[in-house]
């Protein structure tokens, strides 16, 4: 049960809470007997947190609708009684830092969704979740209960920790994790006895989603002596760029473990901008472009986040449109910390069918209503860009884009553009791309260019976005909300 | 002066009463119709066959998810609630590699006036093929018959072969105080991990359910907002036969099967629609539509066949409705007014008693 060293030298911590005694008694213990005992401990303490959790929530709840019916007065008497009765291991370590940002879980509407501890601080504790800047410092501090089993601690040690790269989430809710640490924290003990803290850092300086596992001893004063009890306690981390940005202030759990996934790695905006741009495009199940351009998960101007990240936790694919596809993307990468907003932009319009030139609307799109421009062959969001099939051209009234808030507006060139709603096969150089334009050192997407450019190398030819018609001086022009910002809601939908 | 200030302090405190009072009284209104659109309205489950239902009801306030930012849409006042009533039916059954499972997600908003509730439709049709604040749907159903007093759709052909971006097509209706939302959605035939989403185009039958669907709750949305069971039940008799009406001579609601029926009229019911025959002419009443079609009627399909969306190309006669023809679970019911002149009748009135006479 103990650690069992690495290739890289990082313990591998096995059960999430184990046992062992350290006092000549606890020697004479079989190890099967301390395994019994362990696997008891860690059955009763999950138990026992599980009922108190699922307690406090239904009282809190309860609480609140207590003057519309009685009706579940008698369930609510036996919860209280089982919330008092049940055993209560509950002894917790609590991850802060100076660095460390509120989150929420984004579960539901309003306060009751912050992540907090049972003790109500909002910090990171053991079995919870915290983020904190890349490269930043934790501290890790004891909380005790007020409980026979926490009464006989008198003091605790730092054992070991390691690092270990989330893969994904299981159908319980649980952070599946990588077998092996990819690495472990230098660790500072400061202060003594329960009141110690230890100094853990620096985290990885890039964006990450792990967990921490940290491997401690209590020790517990009994009636024949000192025994030492180890247990392993973990905590979600995610490491971001930077504080995380309106509308993801506090950001929520739900969508980091898919922001900081796609962004894995990167350490500046360039990277994890282009990584996230990137990363909503190839989510797979993921968005889907729908024939019929149709918006789905905007209400008013609120994204309706909670209701699709719960189509792909449960393994299906949404349709969206540019407008949910640009802002999901903006709430992603301010979750990390990027200060991004939507753009809508238009430009010089061709009238309606059949009026617009070619034999438009094209067969895959319901067509527009009214003025319009044609794009070039692009591979919409829900389809393979390597293959030239997926690329089509498309009717479109305007369009929306992510751009990094303050940028100038159009029809300046000096603002980037990160368009996750289709791939272009050519970047604005006319070189290979077939990714979703994103602005980067290597691939420039520069506003002005990314709507129309001209071909250097083949006259009359254009790049960019825009097919016919030929844009004028002033295009791209904003449209209908200009640059703006997307509320956010954990609140019922449907698409 | 000092009785002026207790009269203007006894005032205030009114005006807070009276006040608190009102929005107490609102907030009970809210709760009872989010009770009756959850028991009453919502769909049950197998009522559309083979189709589980899963729903919720919520309530929201426009202004705080944005809706008074959005341009070029002429409410200036935003901050009202819309109750909400959201329904996904799902059906896993069908045995066809791209139709299971087929998902009909219904939205239902209920606004304060019909203004809020015509321009929250047109933003739920909201898309890249016409200007924000401008209808982005064509208007038109999945079948071509009228729903509610307007209606937009989307869907593909369902003849076209599988390909990405047609597993999903939309019909938005606004009828009065209801804005509403269906959408039926396929998974891709690649699942989950398709590097494509190919999707088959949405099913004939399919589309036909989701705007049954439609159909169903519009209608009996309405016989909330009517406040249905309140209604005073009438005598009506039609040629002889005695049968129940409910209302009063102004807005006077019959059953249309049992009329027609005791006219010796044949007619069934198919679907969403009542079909039947009176005098050799063809009489339709779509569940949810505001009119009543006489005589003959047939329907277009859009952009030249290559859509799934239909609206009416030629139609002999309608009359309109101002209430949408009802549906309370069991029968389909229209106006007295609107049924008499549909049928060449008059409608009169003699005590508690209502007659449909020839005029």
């Amino acid at each position: 049960m103990g650690a069992s060293r690495g290739r890289d030298g990082v313990g591998k911590l096995g059960n999430e809470t184990a046992l062992f005694a350290v006092s000549t008694m606890a020697r004479r213990v079989t190890f099967q007997k301390r395994l019994v005992v362990s696997m008891a401990w860690h059955w009763l303490n999950s138990i026992g947190q599980a009922l108190r959790r699922k307690a406090q929530n239904f009282l809190e709840k309860s609480l609140r609708g207590t003057g519309k019916s009685l009706r579940w007065t008698p369930l609510l008497v036996a919860l209280c009684l089982l919330w008092f009765l049940s055993p209560s291991f509950c002894r917790e370590l609590h991850f802060d830092g100076s660095e460390r940002y509120l989150l929420r879980w984004g579960v539901q509407e309003g306060e009751g969704d912050v992540v907090r501890c049972r003790h109500g601080a909002t910090v990171g504790y053991t079995g919870g979740v915290a983020c904190f800047k890349k490269g930043s410092y934790l501290t890790v501090s004891l909380v005790l209960d007020n409980t026979p089993e926490d009464q006989v601690v008198v003091d605790w040690h730092h054992v070991e920790n390691g690092l270990y790269r989330a893969v994904g989430v299981d159908s319980e809710g649980r952070v599946i994790t990588e077998s092996t640490a990819f690495m472990s924290l230098p660790v500072q003990e400061q202060g003594e006895g329960l009141g110690k803290v230890l100094r853990m850092g620096p985290l990885p300086d890039l964006i990450e989603w792990c967990v921490l596992r940290v491997h401690v001893i209590f020790v517990h004063q009994g009636k024949e002596g000192m025994v030492g009890v180890s247990a392993v306690h973990s905590c979600e981390i995610f490491t971001v760029l930077d504080a995380p940005k309106p509308p993801m202030s506090p950001a929520w759990v739900s969508l980091l473990r898919y922001s900081c996934r796609w962004a894995r790695g990167t350490s500046n905006l360039d990277d994890a901008a282009q990584a996230i741009t990137f990363g909503v495009f190839f989510q797979r199940p993921g968005l889907a472009y729908p024939r019929d351009t149709a918006s789905h998960w905007l209400n008013g101007t609120t994204f309706m986040l909670k209701a699709l990240l719960d189509e792909w936790n449960a393994g299906r694919w949404t349709d969206g449109n540019c407008a949910d596809v640009s802002c999901l993307t903006m709430l992603a990468l301010c979750s990390v910390g990027l200060d991004f907003s939507v753009r809508q932009l238009t430009g010089t319009l061709l009238p309606p069918p059949p009026y617009c030139g070619r034999n438009c609307p094209p067969p895959w799109e319901d067509g527009p209503i009214g003025f319009h421009f044609h794009t070039h062959d692009i591979c919409s969001i829900g389809s393979d860009p390597t293959v030239d099939w997926t690329y089509k051209w498309w009717a479109w009234g305007w369009h929306q884009v992510c751009v990094l808030t303050g940028a100038p507006d159009p029809p300046s060139n000096d603002a980037g553009i990160w368009d996750p709603t289709a791939a272009q096969k050519e970047d604005l150089n006319g070189n290979g791309y077939r990714n979703p334009p994103a602005h980067h050192p290597n691939h420039l997407w520069w506003q002005k260019d990314y709507w129309q450019k001209s071909h250097t190398q083949v006259p009359g030819a254009w790049l960019g976005l825009v097919n016919e018609p030929i844009q004028g001086a002033n295009d791209p022009q904003l449209y209908g909300l200009g640059t703006w910002k997307c509320g956010v809601s954990a609140g019922s939908w449907q698409p | 002066m000092r009785q002026l200030k207790t009269l203007m302090i006894l005032m205030l405190a009114g005006v807070i009463f009276l006040w608190g009072n009102l929005s107490e009284g609102q907030k009970m209104d809210e709760e009872r119709m989010m009770r009756l659109l959850k028991e009453f309205v919502a769909l049950e489950s197998n009522e559309l066959h083979g189709f589980g239902a899963k729903t919720i009801v919520d309530r929201k306030n426009l202004k705080a998810y944005g809706y008074d930012k959005i341009p070029n849409v002429p409410i200036r006042n935003w901050d009202v609630t819309s109750i909400d009533l959201y329904q996904r039916l799902t059906r896993t059954e069908t045995g066809m590699l791209g139709r299971d499972p087929t998902d009909i997600f219904i939205r239902v908003h209920l606004l304060p006036d019909r203004e809020i509730a015509y321009w929250v439709a047109v933003l739920a049709t909201t898309s890249q093929l016409a200007p924000v604040g401008q209808p982005g749907l064509p208007e038109g159903s999945w079948t071509g018959l009228p729903i509610g007093e307007k209606s937009w759709a989307s869907a593909p052909n369902p003849k076209e072969p599988p390909a990405p971006g047609i597993g999903t097509a939309n019909l938005v209706v606004w009828d009065g105080r209801l804005a509403l939302r269906v959408n039926v959605h396929y998974q891709p035939l690649g699942g989950p991990k398709a590097r494509t989403a190919i999707f088959l185009p949405i099913a004939e039958e399919d589309l036909e359910a989701g705007e049954l669907a439609a159909r169903i709750i519009l209608a009996k949305a309405t016989l909330v907002l009517i406040g249905w069971e309140q209604l005073p039940s009438l005598r009506l008799v039609v040629n002889g036969t005695s049968l129940r009406a409910k209302g009063s001579q102004g807005s006077l609601f019959v059953p249309v099967g049992l009329v027609m029926k005791a006219l010796g009229c044949e007619g069934e019911r198919k679907g969403g629609i009542w079909v039947g025959r009176w005098r050799g002419k063809k009489l339709t009443f779509p569940i949810g539509a505001r009119c009543v079609l006489v005589g003959d009627w047939s329907v277009e399909v859009l952009r030249k066949g290559r859509s799934g969306v239909k609206r009416m190309k030629g139609v002999e006669g309608k009359v309109g409705l101002k209430v949408p023809v009802l549906y309370d679970g069991r029968e389909i019911w229209v106006e007295g007014e609107g049924l008499a002149k549909a049928l060449g009748l008059k409608l009169e009135q003699k005590g508690q008693t209502i007659a449909l006479l020839p005029k």
